[in-house]
């Protein structure tokens, strides 16, 4: 039988998925995908929770979850173009304009 | 999970026909054969559509259309009906013709483009209640089901046009993205006034409620219905809002590099979804499968089931007419004015129909709702769409482009 | 639910998740992160949360995985490669990843949860789950709905020059905060 710990494992997998292709991307919106995808992993692990161990809570922040991370992808989107129209480059190794 | 339909009277029906062979049929069967009704359904209603376009454009430019494939042929055929089998030779056609993936073109997507957009919306159709009891599946998140499979569509479209390689191909598709993605927001929106006032997501019970309520949803939803509507031509991309595969601009947008049967896949997913619209409006706002001044009998009958999903077809069918009429009315609308349309218009007034919503849920709640009370309020939105709209026309007329023509060169009123 | 179902779902969300971090064609990296979002969403209707599942083709698959793509064609530039990580880059990124999946199965291990506990629970309505949003976690609701607002005003601010795309996307959001009510 499929129990908790089998939806746990899942979204560990996707988190280090993710988090590989945090560290190893250098394309901005590729980082921003592999961001997503560690959400998600979370995510999964909210409404498993809740699943197992009725409590509505898990549900209503995976909800809370879904509507941060639309947030977080229209600013880093945002933040991507206007790099994109100051630099013609969105590769993050050059935006160090701000590193010292 | 077995579904409501199958004890609905055309299930048992059909149960009956096959035990009196000797056979039973098992509930996933049933299902099946239900899925494939509708999906033969679709295709043919889309063949027929189509024709019955040309059919409909070419009276309104005051042309025969189609007449020589169908019965009659150009001597005998009545100017109605001739060319009616114009489709079937034009999709046997396409059929045989040879299917060119272009060089450059990123294929897998190329490919994957057009069956994903006939796919999600045939997913869509799942819910839709065609008859008392009588849909696929009665799911209880129906409408946000049938709304976040239908967001696919831009996906699709999005891959067609980056995967084709064609600067035309790209724009059609950066365009409809865009128009896409503004215009889901009116749309969900008029469809949350509805939702308020019937408490559930299920279409079934979205039906229901409007025969609970005594009036289909048009009345104490009407700024919502006009709103929906609008949006919904906007989102299946029919004129006068194809900027996406503007002919005159773009060749044919996303479309541009497609032959054979995956072209022939966008004209009958553009049919399937135009269907699809048509259908969530029946249900939404004009009743559904309701027969007017029929009671809803409280023991499932043939009888209603038969008038019911005839009704639902009048109610669909007379919706898609009114696309066609205007399609072939008005001109196409220029980007900038279609952005502004829908955010300072239609979403505006999107809010308004849901607080009208509001205030008529918490009259019916408290037993106060009597129905000159809803037909004013009815009224109050049509004069709130009527107002808003004189108002945006000035404000787009002052602000756009057009202004800056020198009044000389304007042609004489 | 059937370990085959699982197993199958499990693989429809992390083999295109892999192809999201490892493919060398972006587009593609973005198409196969939406198939991920649908496995997903197909993974929160066997947890009998078919409203999250609902939520997240629509909000997920239908908007930031769009946008995602959108801003990758308008700031994809053709003529130059893919600038990857060195060697020696992906080498302690795996480490790590590794390190810390290993630290997760520890914890997961020493958490003592059974590993078969199985549920029938048949989640919440969306009545319950529209009055807990109105009722005990109100503040939050309203944090988001006031977060939505920020994002959308600054998404504007910051890309104001030429595209107002993220905006629009914005308040796809804001309406689906109010949706959830």
């Amino acid at each position: 039988m499929i129990g908790l710990m089998h939806y746990l494992g899942l979204a560990s997998a996707l988190f280090c998925i993710g988090l590989y292709g945090v560290l190893t991307r250098r394309n901005a919106v590729a980082v921003l995908m592999s961001l997503e995808l560690m959400f998600n992993a979370v995510n999964i692990n909210l409404v498993a929770f809740s699943h197992f161990k009725p409590e509505i809570a898990g549900v209503v922040f995976s909800l809370f979850v879904i509507a941060v991370a639309a947030a977080e992808a229209t600013v880093g989107v945002a933040l991507v173009l206007s790099v994109y129209r100051n630099q013609r480059n969105i590769d993050l190794d050059h935006a160090t304009s701000l590193r010292w | 999970m077995s579904p409501d339909w199958i004890h609905s009277p055309a299930g048992e029906y059909l149960r009956a026909a096959v035990s009196r062979w000797g056979w039973s049929i098992p509930d996933l069967l049933l299902q099946l054969v239900m899925l494939a009704v509708v999906l033969i359904f679709l295709c043919l209603s889309a063949l027929f559509l189509i024709w019955l376009e040309r059919k409909i454009s070419a009276r309104i430019q005051n042309r025969m259309g189609p007449m020589l494939t169908g019965p009659g042929g150009l001597k005998n055929g009545s100017m109605w009906t001739g060319g009616l089998l114009q489709t079937a030779a034009d999709a046997i056609k396409l059929l045989l013709k040879e299917l060119i993936v272009p060089g450059r073109a990123d294929a897998v997507p190329f490919i994957i483009a057009p069956i994903l957009i006939f796919a999600v919306s045939v997913t869509a159709f799942v819910v839709i209640p065609w008859a008392p009891a009588l849909s696929v599946a009665d799911l209880n998140i129906g409408l946000l089901y049938i709304i976040s499979v239908s967001s696919l569509t831009v996906l699709s479209i999005i891959m067609a046009g980056w995967a084709s390689n064609n600067k035309y191909s790209l724009l059609g598709g950066l365009r409809s993205a865009a128009q896409m993605l503004s215009y889901e927001i009116p749309l969900l929106f008029a469809l949350l006034g509805p939702i308020l006032l019937a408490g559930t997501l299920s279409m079934q019970g979205i039906v229901m409620a409007q025969y609970e309520l005594g009036v289909w949803y048009i009345v104490p939803s009407f700024l919502g219905a006009v709103i929906y509507y609008i949006a919904a031509i906007a989102e299946v991309n029919r004129p006068p809002f194809d900027i996406p595969e503007a002919e005159s601009e773009l060749v044919a947008g996303y479309v541009s590099e497609y032959s054979g049967m995956m072209f022939a896949m966008f004209f009958l997913a553009e049919f399937s979804n135009m269907m699809l619209v048509s259908a969530v409006a029946a249900t939404v706002f004009l009743g559904g499968w309701l027969v007017p001044f029929m009671e809803v009998p409280s023991e499932p009958s043939l009888f209603y089931t038969l008038a019911g999903c005839l009704v639902f077809f009048l109610k669909m069918y007379f919706l898609i007419l009114v696309m066609m009429w205007i399609r072939w009315t008005f001109p196409r609308v220029r980007p900038d004015h279609l952005m502004n349309l829908g955010w300072k218009f239609l979403l505006p007034m999107a809010f308004v129909n849901l607080l009208i919503c509001a205030v008529v849920g918490m009259l019916e709640a408290y037993g106060m709702l009597t129905w000159w009370k809803v037909v004013v309020l009815g009224g109050v939105s049509l004069l709130l769409v009527l107002s808003g709209f004189s108002l945006f026309t000035r404000h787009e007329q002052s602000s756009s482009p057009s202004a800056l023509i020198p009044h000389s060169q304007e042609p004489a009123a | 639910m059937s370990p085959f179902l699982f197993y199958f779902l499990a693989g429809v969300v992390l083999i295109p998740a892999l192809a999201v971090v490892l493919s060398e064609n972006l587009f593609h990296a973005g198409l196969s992160l939406i198939v991920s979002f649908l496995g997903i969403a197909a993974i929160y209707v066997t947890l009998s949360a078919p409203f999250v599942a609902g939520m997240q083709v629509l909000v997920y698959a239908g908007a930031i995985a769009v946008l995602l793509l959108f801003a990758f064609m308008l700031t994809h530039d053709i003529m130059k490669p893919l600038q990857k990580a060195t060697r020696g880059q992906q080498v302690s990124a795996l480490l790590a990843c590794v390190l810390l999946a290993g630290a997760m199965g520890r914890v997961l291990a020493a958490s003592g949860w059974e590993l078969s506990l199985v549920s029938d629970s048949e989640g919440a309505s969306l009545t319950e789950l529209g009055l807990a949003y109105l009722t005990r976690y109100l503040v939050p609701f309203e944090l988001i709905s006031i977060l939505l607002l920020m994002t959308l005003i600054g998404a504007v601010v910051i890309a104001r020059k030429e595209e107002h795309e993220p905006t629009t996307e914005f308040e796809q959001l804001s309406e689906t905060a109010e949706e959830i009510s």
